[in-house]
């Protein structure tokens, strides 16, 4: 992805989601978006899969395997939707349709993009059912999404997913709904799809530890900037931002017990606020006069390693 | 003045499901199968577990939004389990709630003033001025101005939101306050402010918390002492660290385990199976058929709770 | 966005005019109702009669505007009535649940299962015709919806954790159900009474072609339907002008109602 952003068009005039995003997924990776609500990082996954409703404005490029997505056609990028590049959304219970069995949600996908036909292609969606960690699947096959759990309707939502075993995985939220035993189970299933299929996930999430735990590389987003870029440990180790600073400072660990936990001043601005300067300076505690005035570009700070701020090479 | 301010003995709480078959029974909704504790003055006491586990259903419970179908609930020492009328409007001003912020928390078509005045004109308090200059006074307690008084709920933000909810469940001076998922719902940064809040206002009014959530990371900042819940029941009780540092019961430490980043993988546990079903709970121990230590006698035996050190209990057939 | 605007423009012209026609006709109207011309008689539109005269001579434009201070204060008052009563025990209804509710919805299906204007016969053939009578044969025959669209707002209502706080603030039940969630169920409560009032205008000109209805010397356009039905072929005028304003009145508050139902979406 290189220099995104994507702008909302309204009867009240024009409102930037997104600006500049530019960042790497490479093959068999897994890269974390994370940021808080209104950081823009469901919006720019859904630019991915090009679903964004009619008043988006795109401009950049999303180069997949040598294509810009910004630039096909609608035709184009259907073929793409469900068999390179798919998505696993937060809400299983919404994502499914209530009025198909399951073993159809899965079967359509494979319908639509091979060649495969009648009991082959019920063969298949068993298989693959199998895969996800479903018992039973071919009695599961004829189940609706609400006689299942949470835990196993999302890995319904995995096995559309994975079906046609897509070179890309976006997963938004996938466990932010369900409970942390489940949660770890699909987790530990992501993991294994991405290992086993080679599947690259871009994962988002509000959830750093989820994060941590997953990916491979993190892009940590405020008010639809990208503020800094960093391998997993890199981040969690030298975090270079004053907002993933901050952020981790914020998070209860186990050592803050009896502390006051960090808490950073004010809130995140409204898609209507739109600073000429760094977006975060409201609430940073190095901010200075430049902040003000001039959106920081990215410094690079070594190995993959890049953060917008013009302090970061001496942040700690 | 301390001592224990709420104690709870053996609550049950079943709710019949709707009847849907013409010649069966409805099935039951089996909440809370006997669950027992005890909370000092001045004491954040937290509850955790996962959906289904019934800690919601206890919280409301103690707060007479629902009736225990079993059990007794003490408030300093008085029986309440049954109390109405007169005394429980009393009640009302010693015990309070905060709510998760969600979009139904505020009432929508109210401002801000008039959802802070319903608790006292509920208590019967007439007078406008005397209302309204509490509602002012009382305003700097959550870190809000006077501005915010005439908005509505729509142009708060998720932070602002829960402060009003607090300060809704402050307004009549409790002294005991439940907290079900109070920053559930919130960013990580805001989050961090509404716990200061709450600690700070713990100390200034000397309050005494239940803390209900999921999230074991955030019970273990905010509480002294813990108690986990499953299908019901209270598996594991202790102080916060201890709890932390040494899990006895096998579904605390998955739990513990499944909390993500903070674990080589190489410790942890994943369960098999799915989030338990409260209308069909296992015979003997409820967590037996996703237990990774399970013994024969789990499937038939419910465990009795044992202290296994000082403050710490557990209901486990591997601590008999 | 602007298209779905017309519906409630369209509503508000046609329901402002007929008022403003009904508010003058309070004060004025260009010839006195009763007042019989034998000379005039079957005369058709001109300026002295802009709707032509009946068979008693008498203006047809002045008993139509007579007539429509009949048609909204029927409307008026049948739908507060039946919106009273349908609000009151929907509310009950959703809030209380359990047997009450399933007494109450019973109750409401077997008035709905009822034809509204067979019910409506059976009432005035009982307790006589007249005015009063079919104000509340029509009243109550719009309960159930009411009720219905009541009910349905306070049982979504009802599990928001806002009633939770309240209750747990020691607000009794009574305040909960008409301060706190009514407010919020407003919305399509109002879409309702918009439509019942065309819907009571509708079963007013209906009863009153029957005769059952406005009973002379009350003006009403559903009689003047009857009377003129057998002129028509003298006076085609006298005829069509009620059917016309009636028309006109029930479409005005369907496109009022559709209009205020399309702001509610776009709100959302």
């Amino acid at each position: 992805m290189r220099d995104l952003n994507i702008s909302f068009t309204t009867a009240k005039g024009d409102f930037p989601a997104v600006r500049g995003i530019s960042f790497d997924v490479g093959r068999n990776s897994i890269v974390g978006l994370v940021g808080e609500s209104g950081c823009g990082k469901s919006v720019t996954a859904l630019a991915i899969m090009r679903l964004l409703p009619g008043n988006a404005r795109l401009s950049g490029t999303i180069d997949f395997s040598g294509r810009n997505i910004v630039a096909m056609h609608e035709e184009e990028i259907r073929k793409l939707r469900g068999s390179e590049i798919s998505m696993i959304f937060q809400e299983p219970l919404t994502s499914l349709n209530p009025l198909w069995k399951v073993g159809r949600q899965i079967d359509e996908n494979l319908k639509m993009h091979t060649e495969l036909k009648g009991d082959d292609r019920f063969q298949s969606v068993v298989d693959i059912m199998r895969d996800v960690g479903l018992p039973d699947p071919e009695r599961l096959y004829h189940k609706y999404p609400h006689e299942l759990s949470g835990g196993m309707r999302q890995r319904i939502a995995i096995a559309i997913a994975v079906a046609c075993r897509p070179a890309l995985i976006i997963a938004d939220e996938p466990t932010t709904a369900l409970d942390v035993t489940i949660q770890a189970q699909i987790l530990q299933l992501l993991k294994d799809i991405n290992r086993e299929k080679g599947s690259s996930i871009i994962f988002i999430s509000h959830n750093f530890g989820i994060i941590r735990e997953i990916c491979t590389s993190i892009c940590v987003m405020y008010a639809g900037h990208l503020v800094e870029i960093a391998p997993t440990e890199k981040l969690f180790c030298e975090p270079r931002h004053p907002y993933t600073i901050g952020l981790m400072k914020a998070i209860p660990k186990t050592d803050s017990k009896g502390k006051e936990l960090y808490d950073i001043p004010g809130k995140v601005p409204s898609i209507t606020d739109t600073l000429p300067g760094c977006p975060f300076e409201p609430r940073c505690e190095y901010a200075f006069e430049r902040c003000k005035r001039e959106l920081p570009q990215f410094e690079v700070l070594g190995e993959q390693h890049e953060s917008r701020c013009f302090l970061a090479g001496e942040l700690r | 003045m301390s001592g224990i301010i709420l104690e709870v003995r053996d609550l049950v709480k079943h709710y019949p499901l709707r009847r849907t078959k013409l010649l069966e029974s409805p099935g039951r909704v089996r909440a809370l199968n006997g669950v027992s504790f005890a909370i000092a003055r001045g004491e954040s006491f937290g509850l955790v577990g996962e959906s289904g586990c019934g800690k919601t259903t206890a919280g409301h419970t103690i707060i007479k939004l629902l009736e225990p179908t079993d059990g007794k609930i003490f408030f300093e020492g008085k029986d309440i389990t049954t109390i109405k009328g007169e005394r429980l409007k009393d009640l009302r001003r010693k015990i309070q709630i905060i709510f998760q912020d969600t979009a139904g928390s505020l009432n929508p078509r109210k401002t801000v003033k008039w959802i802070l005045s319903e608790p006292l004109r509920a208590q019967g308090v007439r007078n406008r001025l005397e209302i309204e200059r509490t509602i002012r006074e009382s305003l700097e307690l959550v870190d809000l101005d006077e501005s915010f008084l005439d908005r509505y709920p729509h142009e708060l933000s998720g932070g602002q939101k829960q402060r009003i909810g607090i300060l809704g469940a402050l307004i009549l001076e409790p002294e005991f306050i439940i907290a079900d998922e109070p920053v559930s719902a919130l960013d990580v940064s805001i989050q961090a402010q509404i716990l200061n809040l709450m600690k700070n206002l713990q100390k200034r009014l000397s309050l005494t918390y239940l803390f209900i959530s999921h999230d074991l990371g955030v019970v273990h900042f905010f509480c002294d002492r813990i108690a986990v819940m499953y299908l019901g029941e209270i598996v594991e009780m202790a102080e916060a660290t201890e709890l932390y540092v040494n899990p006895c019961h096998p579904y605390t430490q998955s739990l513990l385990s499944a909390i993500p980043g903070e674990n080589a993988a190489s410790q942890r546990i994943i369960l098999q199976g799915d989030a338990p079903d409260p209308t069909n709970p296992p015979q003997g121990c409820p967590f037996h058929p996703r237990c990774f230590k399970r013994m024969e006698i789990c499937t038939h035996t419910r465990p009795r709770s044992v202290e296994v050190s000082k403050g710490h209990s557990v209901g486990c057939h591997l601590y008999p | 966005m602007k298209r779905k605007r017309v519906s409630l423009y369209i509503g508000i012209s046609i329901i402002a005019s007929l008022l403003a026609m009904m508010v003058v006709s309070l004060f004025y109207t260009p010839y006195p109702v009763t007042e019989m011309n034998r000379d005039e008689r079957f005369a058709p539109p001109s300026a002295n009669h802009p709707l032509g005269t009946d068979n008693f001579g008498r203006d047809v434009l002045s008993r139509i505007m007579k007539g429509s201070q009949t048609a909204f204060f029927v409307g008026l008052i049948a739908v507060s009535v039946g919106g009273l009563f349908g609000v009151l025990v929907g509310a009950i209804a959703g809030y209380f649940g359990g047997m009450l509710d399933e007494f109450i919805m019973r109750l409401m299906d077997a008035m709905m299962a009822f034809p509204g204007i067979l019910f409506a016969l059976m009432f005035v053939s009982i307790f006589g015709v007249g005015i009063r009578n079919t104000i509340i044969a029509i009243g109550i025959m719009s309960i159930p919806s009411f009720a219905r669209i009541t009910r349905s707002g306070f049982i979504q209502h009802k599990e928001f954790e806002y009633v939770k706080n309240a209750r747990v603030k020691g607000v009794s039940n009574f305040r909960i159900m008409f301060s706190h969630i009514l407010p919020n169920v407003l919305s399509p409560i109002i879409v309702a009474a918009s439509m019942g009032f065309s819907s009571a205008v509708l079963s007013e000109a209906a009863l009153s072609y029957l005769g059952l209805g406005v009973q002379p010397p009350d003006p009403s356009w559903g009689r003047m339907l009857n009377e003129s039905q057998v002129f028509i072929t003298l006076s085609p005028w006298y005829t069509i002008a009620p059917g016309i304003f009636i028309t006109l009145i029930v479409l005005g508050f369907n496109f009022l109602g559709d209009g205020i139902a399309d702001l509610q979406d776009r709100q959302q």
